[in-house]
């Protein structure tokens, strides 16, 4: 990675007018972060929270009241920006009455690509994109997980240095899923920089390499994800068997809980027992360990800590 | 350059490919020709004025459909693409707000022309079948036809850089209707001029601003065989041609400083 500034928001705000009486809606009030080159950098936050509105920012469909984006240090409104730039906006809708083939046609025009580097670009990528075999099926024919495997395909067509992804993963299925999660980090291994904004938390905290965490329109978080977790053990998870009321009273405070599962029992141990001590106990009053796993903290506590003040979703309040 | 000219050509074959495949398009041609059908039928009635009111209607008939066509073309040409959300994939690659705009519209204005061939198309051979003449003056009016065609298309583009579908629509409409009014409305200008009526500075302030097609329309001139010449074609061209570009200009001003949320 190097220190070259791929993208730079700063500080922007954009403020919605609803209705009939222009109802003010604070989409996003105040964000800032910077990607550097090499990263892929995730974008979390509750629904609502003004991640798909930072990202029209970013991608210029949308004019910040207030603050600045800079793409390569463009202005995301100057073209040569948007040349070096991939978008796959949040449930993309592509055009209905164009054939897969048609539509990547269409878009190679946009990025001035010759009918003939378009093509073969399309014919790699829906192949990489898993539409291979639907280049002559119409788009209104395709299934929520195809169209945005398209919209996929079409955010790369111009071989961008820099992936804006809105919830690439949504509306697919698990393996298609784990194939996109592979497609950024390979996009990645290509030098490419990757803005990758996502609910799927586990994804994120794999493959990220530095997150925003956006809530009610702010900032809540931004760093890298092992400096966001604690490294510490939370809890020790164990199945054993033949566990005994009376071993749960010998172990005291240790244990957080236990479950019966029939003859297996499942039981929670605090972090930061002595561990050696413990499994001896354990060993001795007979019962025999199944397995024990330390559970550290996730992404998704660090998330739900920092947006519990909100039950429902964090939209803005006027 | 390349880059802009590639874009307005995919813009063009998006839109064709979107015509060839939209069956309201089709269901309007199909009227429309029926209506011409059933319009020459008619004319053929009619004993001695048959061939001008063949004419006269089949033009009539012919040109408001295509009218019709131009509205329903120019306000969705940006606003299926507004509220699809495709616009979102358009104007994130580097498409420059004025290309979507300038490209969209030379693809309406293409589709238009194909409707519009079709029409007169089907109108000149149905004449000639007839055993009516066909000449000069009957493509001068097509052509000026197909010049308000082009006027339409630009305001409903106008309108709809800042406005829904449906006021777009509405707007579109009301401009043609008072566009094609204008004599009429000098005329009462200029009556109530004479009378010492003040409302005769807005009819004139209307009239100053508000796109002159009956300039365009030759319908009079081809039912009385008055000549148009060359003159005048290359005016009425000049009138189109800076009319819609002010209009697009206009319509760029306020599209290039919209959001697409
Ligand atoms: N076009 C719009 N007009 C008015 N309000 C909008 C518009 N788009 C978004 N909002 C509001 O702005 C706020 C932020 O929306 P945004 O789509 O940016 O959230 P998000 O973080 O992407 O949420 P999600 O995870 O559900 O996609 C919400 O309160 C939403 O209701
Ligand atoms: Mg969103």
């Amino acid at each position: 990675m190097s220190d070259e500034i791929v993208l730079d928001v700063q500080d922007v705000a954009k403020t919605y007018r609803v209705g009939f009486f222009r109802k003010r809606v604070d989409a996003v009030k105040a964000v800032s972060f910077q990607i550097r080159r090499g990263e892929i950098f995730g974008l979390v936050g509750p629904n609502g929270a003004g991640k798909s509105t930072t990202i029209k920012m970013i991608t210029g469909l949308v004019r910040p009241d207030r603050g600045q984006v800079r793409i390569f240090g463009m202005p995301s409104t100057r073209v040569a920006a948007r040349a070096r730039m991939g978008f796959l906006p949040e449930n993309p809708n592509l055009y209905p009455h164009l054939k897969a083939g048609e539509l990547m046609r269409f878009y190679g025009g946009l990025l001035g690509l010759s009918r003939k580097e378009s093509d073969a670009r399309a014919e790699r990528l829906l192949e990489q994109v898993g539409l291979g075999h639907a280049l002559d099926r119409p788009i209104s024919k395709f299934s929520k997980g195809m169209k945005q495997r398209a919209g996929i395909a079409q955010a790369l067509l111009g071989d961008p240095e820099f992936v804006v992804l809105d919830e690439p993963q949504s509306g697919l299925d698990p393996i298609g899923r784990r194939e996109i999660r592979d497609l950024v980090v390979d996009l990645r291994r290509q030098g490419k920089t990757i803005l990758f904004c996502s609910h799927i938390l586990p994804d994120v905290e794999d493959i990220c390499d530095r997150v925003t965490l956006v809530h009610q329109g702010q900032v809540r978080e931004t760093g890298y994800i092992h400096e966001l977790l604690n490294p510490d053990v939370l809890r020790y998870e164990l199945f054993a068997r033949r566990w005994t009321p009376e071993l749960t009273d010998t172990l005291g405070d240790r244990v957080l809980q236990r479950f019966d599962i029939g003859e297996v029992s499942r039981v929670d141990l605090r972090g930061d027992i002595d561990l050696e001590e413990t499994l001896a106990l354990i060993a001795s009053a007979g019962a025999r360990v199944e397995s024990l796993q330390p559970q550290k903290q996730r992404l998704e506590d660090v998330f739900i800590r920092d947006t519990s003040d909100t039950t429902e979703t964090s939209e803005a309040r006027p | 350059m390349i880059r802009t000219l590639r874009q307005i050509d995919a813009f063009a074959r998006n839109a064709l490919l979107e015509g060839l495949r939209n069956k309201v398009l089709y269901a309007v041609l199909v009227a429309a020709l029926a209506a011409l059908g059933a319009a020459s039928a008619f004319g053929a009635l009619s004993l001695h004025q048959e061939e001008r009111l063949f004419n006269n209607l089949v033009f009539a008939i012919g040109h408001l459909f295509l009218v019709a066509l131009a509205i329903y073309q120019g306000v969705n040409a940006l606003h299926r693409e507004i509220d699809s959300k495709t616009i979102f994939t358009v104007l994130s690659k580097p498409v420059t707000r004025a290309s979507f705009l300038i490209g969209k519209f030379m693809a309406s204005v293409g589709i238009l022309t194909v409707c519009w061939a079709l029409m007169f198309g089907a109108k000149a051979l149905t004449a000639l079948a007839l055993g009516y003449e066909v000449g000069a003056l009957h493509l001068a009016t097509y052509a000026g036809s197909l010049m308000q065609l082009v006027l339409v298309l630009a305001l409903a583009f106008f309108f709809s850089a800042f406005s829904g579908p449906l006021l777009s629509a509405l707007f579109t409409f009301g401009l043609f209707v008072v566009g094609s009014l204008t004599p009429q409305l000098a005329d009462a200008s200029r009556q109530f001029a004479n009378e010492g009526n003040p409302l005769h500075l807005i009819l004139d302030a209307t009239l100053y601003v508000i796109p002159d097609l009956e300039k365009l329309n030759l319908s009079y001139e081809l039912a009385t065989g008055i000549e148009v010449g060359w003159g005048y074609l290359v005016h009425a061209l000049l009138y189109t041609g800076v009319t819609s570009g002010l209009l697009l200009g206009f319509g760029y001003l306020i599209f290039a400083r919209r959001d697409f949320a």
